[in-house]
């Protein structure tokens, strides 16, 4: 509720009460306004739709910006209402707020819409009632999380100055960063699965000792190939934990995390094998620690996504999990010390004491029932079936919780995959639509300036068509667009402030193609028309996506066509060739662009020859090359597969030359 | 009419639900035309203040709990609620523990557009919370102390407790002529006129709608 006018005189008059005991004499009214309205019904019309309210109504709410003067700014003389250019559905619901004084939050609305409604209103989101209030958070959240993923996946690909220490760190965090990656993802994943399947197959028996009666175990039979594995296995494992502690940013930390810890507790048994005496005694214990080489199938986690979101997903529900281990050890305690005592007496019962009962109890709770201990009384039945009865229950309750909240961190990452995957493709269309828009742009603004030469230096129609061939340049179209307003003249005039600025010039990329191709294809900027020219300055594009072994999942990326050093005007920075997406329609490009390091190339905006541009700092080298199209090149994911089977055929060759 | 309300504990959960669904409390207010004849406020004015009135009590009823709250948004610093439970119960002196739309503004009308002598008349109601005709000390006391409370406590010079008792013995004594302990309605009206100039500062809290 608010102060509303209408309660005044009821506060007012109960302040005759304060008279008679007041010290001092009262201070005279406020002067009267003749001219005051009483209350006055206001127009807002709302991108045509009127809504009309009481000025008493909006002022309700002072420190919003319907309440207050900010109001004034939107005023239409001409109609005496007060203009927004908005949505009118949303505004409805704004509108409730100063009616009711209770904001609410539509539920069939995008929570992005709703929220620049209220701040544009002014209107703080946290007064909403609380009816709605938890939709709102919840949606709000999910929203910034959505948001927040797509932003850390951007963030880590716009890194243009890397040290090696960095690029190794993000080559290991994230392996479809580089080719490179990629081999080192694979040749660890093939070394750890050729590790544990050599640990599970040297426990086999295999074949029959000749003179013995004896089939030993694969291991023991071929122990010299299974050390040279485990060796190679082992020595792979150390260089990899040695780079990615290199590597990492906080050595400390990078310590004490769990992938960590799994890599030393795998590759650790080996060396203290290697390192103890042959001992007798001692390889009792040493045997034991081979068991810790199962470990090594822990590592998997870091090549599957799911194994970590289990992971996630216990360690999330561990509130649950203790509750299941709690209420377990509850009921097998009752029902065990139940059942000792009911059995104890019988001859040669399995229930010597209350632990021994403990074994009896899990197996029925768990409805196992192995039947090497069984009641033989009848209270000891009667126990034994309650137990187990109630042990379904009791691991029934906790089951479903940690299931959904596995579905739903499962789900929540498939459509975070699926979105980075789409994401490729949506902005490679958005930036193909851009492209068009930004080129159709820079045309009209040449063929406003021919038409501006042409009308300074009075050159007849001929020579126009001479100097350019631009996209839809003919004179004809000239006389129509005499009549651009002087919105667009200016606009133009700005960009070529920035062409004088910058000593460059906007090009066109038909007229590019014929020109010397110094390098390939680069993501552009998202060039909108005025972002265009701000682009090429303002920073690296984050939404530009890694090279090549994405592409894997796309089928075939063709390579850029030339790895020539190029270098970047107004940057001032070389950047080496690597793959790279290629936009075959892309039309436009700016002149200087930045890039992550990982991407590459830029592209130079030339200079065309029939206009010589003052100066141009910028093709080092850079061959001339009759066509733009280059020789495709193998894609960069085939480039990981091939040095992956190599490197695996020259260890396997070391092994066996070993042997 | 309004109904009665029904005692709070009387019969548990499924009474609870029954009252949710009951009908609702709702007074609907006789006619603008009749209403603007009964008092002295102008039809225009009526309307604003039923608008206002309509809108913070849907049902037509203002209830304890409903009047201070919207009191007390007129002084955002203090506590209100001990002065709007007297002005309340000033407006309901049957004690039914609601009010509609006719009672607060015929009561308005009196104290807004009276003259001085019904404005001191409401006022010593208003002090008089026992109906006894005589304001003893303790009723004096409590309004007092109701008024300080509005303050709040960025206010400066501070306010110490003892302030208020202060304030309204003094305030007492200069009204109880005869040392009877009570002021009755002409000491009161005589000490409210005695040197100062009434009629303009009761005038002072007209409001202009």
């Amino acid at each position: 509720m608010a102060a509303v006018a209408a309660w005044l005189p009821f506060a007012r008059a109960a302040a005759i009460g304060w008279v008679p005991v007041a010290q001092g004499p009262m201070p005279p009214p406020p002067l009267r306004d003749e001219d005051h309205k009483s209350d006055e019904k206001l127009i807002i019309s709302v991108s045509g739709r009127k809504f009309v309210t009481w000025r008493n109504t909006l002022e309700k709410f002072p420190d919003t910006l319907l309440g207050s003067d900010e109001k004034e700014y939107f005023y239409d003389e001409d109609s005496k209402q007060y203009f927004f250019d908005r949505d009118p559905d949303l505004f409805r619901h704004i509108l409730a707020y100063y009616r009711t004084g209770r904001l609410h939050y539509p539920k069939n609305e995008c929570i992005m819409a709703y929220d620049e409604e209220l701040a544009f209103f002014g209107i703080m989101p946290d007064i909403m009632g609380d009816c709605c209030y938890e939709d709102y958070r919840d949606r709000k959240r999910e929203n910034n999380e959505r948001l927040f993923d797509d932003k850390d996946s951007d963030a880590e690909n716009a890194m243009p100055h890397s040290t090696p220490r960095e690029k190794l760190w993000r080559a290991f965090e994230n392996p479809q960063s580089s080719t490179v990656a990629l081999v080192v993802y694979y040749v660890t994943g093939f070394f750890i699965a050729v590790s544990v399947l050599a640990n599970v197959f040297e426990t086999i028996p295999c074949g029959v000792e000749p003179g013995t009666n004896l089939s030993p175990a694969c291991g023991d039979r071929f122990s010299v190939a299974f050390f040279c594995l485990d060796t190679a296995c082992v020595l792979i494992f150390t260089v990899e934990y040695l780079a990615r502690l290199y590597a990492a940013p906080q050595r400390l930390k990078h310590l004490r995390a769990v992938m960590s810890v799994i890599d030393i507790v795998a590759i650790l048994p080996y060396y203290i094998g290697l390192f103890m005496p042959d001992n007798k005694d001692l390889s009792g214990a040493f045997v034991t620690l081979r068991v810790f080489r199962v470990f090594r199938i822990f590592k998997f986690s870091r090549h599957s996504m799911g194994l970590r979101i289990l992971g996630y997903t216990l360690k999330s529900c561990a509130s649950e999990l203790g509750f299941l281990l709690f209420s377990m050890t509850m009921a097998v305690i009752i029902f065990a010390t139940v059942m000792y005592y009911a059995e104890k007496n019988q001859p040669k019962t399995g229930f010597v004491s209350i632990p021994a009962a403990f074994w009896y109890t899990i197996v029925t709770m768990t409805t196992l029932g192995y039947g090497d201990i069984v009641p033989s009384t009848i209270i000891g039945k009667i126990v034994g079936g309650v137990c187990s009865l109630s042990g379904v229950l009791v691991i029934a309750l906790p089951v479903p919780v940690i299931v959904s909240n596995f579905s739903r961190i499962y789900h929540q990452n498939q459509r975070a995959d699926k979105r980075k995957a789409q994401k490729k493709a949506r902005l490679a269309r958005i930036r193909m639509a851009k492209n068009a828009s930004g080129a159709a742009f820079i045309s009209s603004k040449k063929r406003a300036e021919e038409r501006q030469r042409l009308q300074e230096t009075e050159i007849g129609g001929a020579e126009c068509g001479s100097i350019r061939g631009s996209g839809a340049g003919d004179d004809s179209g000239s006389s129509a667009d005499r009549r651009e307003d002087v919105f667009e003249l200016q606009h133009h005039h700005l960009l070529t402030c920035l062409e004088r600025t910058t000593e460059r010039e906007f090009v066109e990329l038909d007229q590019l193609t014929q020109l010397p191709v110094c390098s390939s294809q680069q993501q552009p900027q998202p060039a909108s028309p005025a972002a265009g020219s701000d682009a090429s300055i303002a920073g690296a594009d984050a939404e530009l996506s890694p090279g090549g072994p994405a592409g894997c999942f796309k089928g075939r990326w063709r390579r850029g066509s030339r790895e020539a050093r190029t270098y970047l005007p107004g940057r001032g920075r070389a950047e080496e060739g690597e793959e790279l997406n290629r936009r075959p329609n892309s039309r436009y490009q700016a002149g200087p662009h930045s890039s992550s390091a990982t991407l590459g190339q830029q592209q130079l905006s030339q200079s065309r020859p029939t206009r010589t541009i003052q100066t141009r700092t910028t093709i080092s080298s850079c061959t001339n090359r009759p066509g733009p199209r280059a020789p495709e090149r193998i894609a960069g994911c085939d480039w990981a597969l091939l040095s992956t089977w190599f490197l695996l055929l020259m260890i396997t060759s070391i092994v066996c030359c070993t042997h | 009419r309004s109904s009665e309300s029904r005692p709070a504990g009387a019969a548990g959960w499924g009474a609870a639900v029954a009252d949710s669904h009951a009908a609702p409390w709702h007074h609907r207010p006789v006619s603008l035309a009749s209403l603007a004849q009964r008092t002295r406020f102008s039809r225009q004015e009526l309307q604003l203040m039923y608008r206002g009135f309509k809108n913070d009590c849907p049902s037509g009823l203002v209830h304890r709990a409903a009047f201070r709250e919207i009191f007390s948004q007129f002084f955002p610093l203090g506590d209100a609620s001990a002065y709007a439970d007297l002005v309340f119960d000033s407006f309901d002196p049957g004690g039914r523990g609601c009010l509609t739309f006719e009672i607060v503004i015929q009561g308005l009308s009196v104290i807004c557009k009276g003259s001085s002598e019904e404005k001191l008349d409401w006022a010593f109601r208003l002090y008089d919370t026992d109906r006894d005709g005589f304001i003893s000390k303790r009723e004096m006391v409590q309004l007092v102390s109701a008024i300080y409370d509005m303050l709040g406590d960025s206010v400066w010079p501070r306010v110490h407790p003892c302030d208020a008792q202060l304030h309204a013995e003094k305030i007492f004594d200069a009204m109880d002529r005869d040392g009877d302990g009570a002021v009755t309605f002409q000491e009161f009206v005589l000490a409210c006129r005695r040197d100062r100039d009434l009629d303009r500062e009761l005038d002072c809290f007209d409001t202009l709608l």
